[in-house]
């Protein structure tokens, strides 16, 4: 029992490795291997994005801190890691359950977002 | 009944070594406490189901009656399946879908493996004063990695997704009605935030205060020993600050069931979360309902 209980310790603790992340993101343009796929359209971060998200999500959420809600989606930087993931899935698509207490939004303003998500995230 | 049932089998398997040493049984009544985990272990051959569930803050900016006092939100949900291989040896194994606060855990999507044994029993002539289990689990985080390199899930390699948990349960049962317990625990994650910490103390404690036939009330509280440095770091650059998971519920044995009606600061269910990245606080209003269901299944035919 002993010897079994020690084999199962060890192998629970493979897994070693260290490290922590850095203080700041390093340049790395994560849009280089994406194509637009609605180049007609013109849906950008600065230009449309921005005064949504400003309305609905960081007013007493997602502005970083101890605020309830992850990520600081007060800044492009803050938001667009989440752009693909969590902000698609809550906030985009048909069953979407965020904003909280508004959700889903209107579909005219989620479609305008999926382009925003589908052309690459673009700032400007 | 239940309670007849436990003792009864307790009796069957006392280790012949210390057959005049009555062990003291029910220190608590379940495995878990409410975040944190109790000395007791499964009986060699069950099989204990457990659906565990936090909600969303009762009060505070994001709770109110507009999301019925957290009840329209999960801030984390927990399956599992424990099995006792001995009346001392338990193993367990589950899914949580993680509680990150978005500052310095990224972290989702957490499966679980854990162990937990239990090195002795107090006896009820006190030959064993205090009941010692030891609790290891290892999590692993199966998101997508995170597109954002200062977070702590912007996974590289697998060691990355891997996160620890060692902790030995040192409880006493003062009398019928009054348990504690004190819970050192270490908690190891392989990558974290900047100026987070990969290794961390806590110290744990618990109680149990039995009031009726059934009910029980039960708290538990951890603090983690997190460096100044690193609490000042937080404070300063993200204006955010870490604080203690308190859990207090009330247990109410039906039979089978363990109901366990529970309120707690911590959003996360896992060791790995609550006790490193707890940061919402009971004074703003920021706890939540949480239940445990857990069923016993027993397997073995002979009793």
């Amino acid at each position: 029992m002993q010897k079994e209980i020690i084999v199962m310790l060890s192998l629970v603790f493979l897994m070693s490795c260290t490290r922590m992340a850095p203080e700041t993101d390093p340049d790395t343009d994560g849009s280089a291997n994406c194509t637009p796929l609605f180049p007609d359209k013109q849906v950008t971060y600065n230009g449309y994005v921005k005064r949504i998200v400003a309305t609905h999500c960081t007013i007493t959420c997602h502005k970083g801190g101890n605020n309830p809600g992850p990520g600081n989606f007060t800044t492009y930087a803050g938001l667009r890691p989440f752009a693909n993931d969590i902000f698609y899935f809550r906030v985009v698509q048909d069953n979407a359950d965020m904003p909280q207490g508004r959700a889903p939004l209107p579909k005219a303003v989620r479609d305008s977002l999926n382009i925003w998500l589908k052309n690459c995230i673009p700032e400007n | 009944m239940a309670q007849q049932t436990d003792s009864v089998k307790t009796l069957d398997t006392l280790n012949t070594n210390l057959s005049s040493d009555i062990p003291v049984i029910a220190t608590f009544k379940s495995g878990l406490i409410i975040n944190g985990q109790s000395n007791e272990t499964l009986h060699k051959s069950d099989l204990l189901v457990d659906i565990a569930h936090r909600f969303g803050d009762i009060g505070g900016a994001n709770g109110g009656v507009h999301n019925f006092y957290g009840l329209d939100n999960s801030t984390d949900i927990l399956i599992s399946l424990k099995y006792g291989i001995t009346d001392r040896f338990m193993i367990g194994a589950g899914r949580a879908k993680g509680a990150p606060n978005g500052v310095n855990t990224f972290q989702k999507e957490l499966y679980y493996f854990s162990l937990k044994y239990r090195l002795l029993q107090q006896t009820e002539n006190d030959h064993i004063p205090i009941a010692v289990t030891l609790y290891g689990n290892s999590v692993i985080c199966g998101m997508e990695p995170l597109d954002l390199a200062t977070s702590d899930a912007n996974f590289q390699k697998f060691g990355e997704r891997m996160s620890y948990t060692l902790q030995a349960i040192v409880a006493r049962k003062f009398s019928r009605n009054f348990s504690l317990s004190l819970m050192p625990t270490y908690v190891r994650r392989n990558y974290v935030s900047y100026q987070d910490m990969n290794d961390l103390f806590a110290l744990g404690a618990g109680a149990r205060l039995k009031f009726s036939k059934r009910m029980a009330i039960v708290a538990d509280y951890f603090h983690a020993f997190r460096t100044q440095e690193s609490k000042d770091y937080y404070e300063t650059a993200q204006d955010f600050k870490f604080y203690d998971a308190l859990g207090v519920g009330l247990e109410i044995e039906t039979g089978g069931h363990v109901f366990n009606l529970s309120f707690t600061n911590s959003t996360a269910i896992l060791d790995t979360q609550y006790v490193p990245s707890t940061s919402s606080a009971w004074s703003k209003g920021q706890f939540r309902w949480g239940f445990n269901i857990s069923r016993t299944f027993t397997l073995s035919k002979n009793k």
